[in-house]
C-alpha cells in the first residue's frame, strides 16, 4: 500500500481489518529497521516504503503477490462457476 | 474498538480493554460524572513506555446545535512518538463512533 504513494496512518488501518495498536507497532518497527520513512505535516504523519531500502526484496514481494493475485483470481472465476451452474 | 472488555464505570473502578489479544489497555475511573465528563487513568499491559495507569485520559461530552461535541484529551504520555501515535489512534475510534452513530 505505501509502496507508490505516501499515506496518513489512519489511512493505512482503515485499509486493513487490523487494529490501531497492531498498525502503529508494525510501522515502528518497519520504520526503525530504515524501511518505511515517515515524514510530519501539521499533526499528521505520513508513510511510504524506502525503496532504495528495500530494494533487495523488491522481486521477492512482487512474485509473491502476483501468486497471490493469480490465486485470488482461480478461485474468484470457480466461484464464478459454481454460481452460474446454480 | 477491542475484542473484549471489562469495564467498572465508576470512581476507583478498573477497566481492562483487550484490543486484539495482544494490546491490552488498562487503568481505572477516575471520575465519572454521566452523561458529560469521564477521567480515567490509562495504559497498556507489558509496556514499558506507557504502563497501566500511567497516563491520564478524560473525556467530556457537550450538546453542539444537534448533535454532541466530544472532547478527549490524553496527557502524560511521555514522547513524540507516543503522542503522535496515540492521536491517531483515538482519531482513528472516534471517527468510527462518529459514523456509527450517524
Amino acid at each position: 500500500m505505501v509502496w507508490s504513494d505516501e499515506h496518513a496512518a489512519g489511512d493505512i488501518a482503515r485499509a486493513f481489518d487490523v487494529t490501531w495498536p497492531a498498525i502503529s507497532q508494525n510501522l515502528r518497527v518497519l520504520k526503525e529497521a530504515g524501511l518505511v520513512r515517515e515524514r510530519r505535516e501539521g499533526t499528521s504523519r505520513l508513510y511510504r516504503a524506502d525503496r532504495a531500502a528495500l530494494r533487495p526484496f523488491e522481486s521477492y514481494l512482487r512474485r509473491m503477490w502476483s501468486r497471490n493475485i493469480d490465486r485470488l483470481r482461480l478461485l474468484a472465476e470457480a466461484e464464478e462457476r459454481t454460481r452460474s451452474k446454480s | 474498538m477491542g475484542a473484549r472488555a471489562s469495564l467498572d464505570p465508576r470512581r476507583g473502578g478498573a477497566f481492562r480493554i483487550d484490543v486484539d489479544g495482544v494490546h491490552i489497555a488498562g487503568g481505572e475511573y477516575r471520575a465519572v460524572d454521566p452523561p458529560r465528563r469521564i477521567v480515567m487513568s490509562w495504559g497498556w499491559e507489558g509496556s514499558e513506555s506507557v504502563p497501566p495507569g500511567s497516563t491520564t485520559v478524560e473525556i467530556t461530552l457537550e450538546p453542539d446545535g444537534d448533535g454532541t461535541l466530544l472532547r478527549l484529551r490524553h496527557s502524560g504520555l511521555p514522547s513524540a512518538d507516543e503522542r503522535n501515535s496515540h492521536r491517531d489512534g483515538w482519531s482513528l475510534y472516534t471517527g468510527r463512533l462518529a459514523a456509527v452513530i450517524s
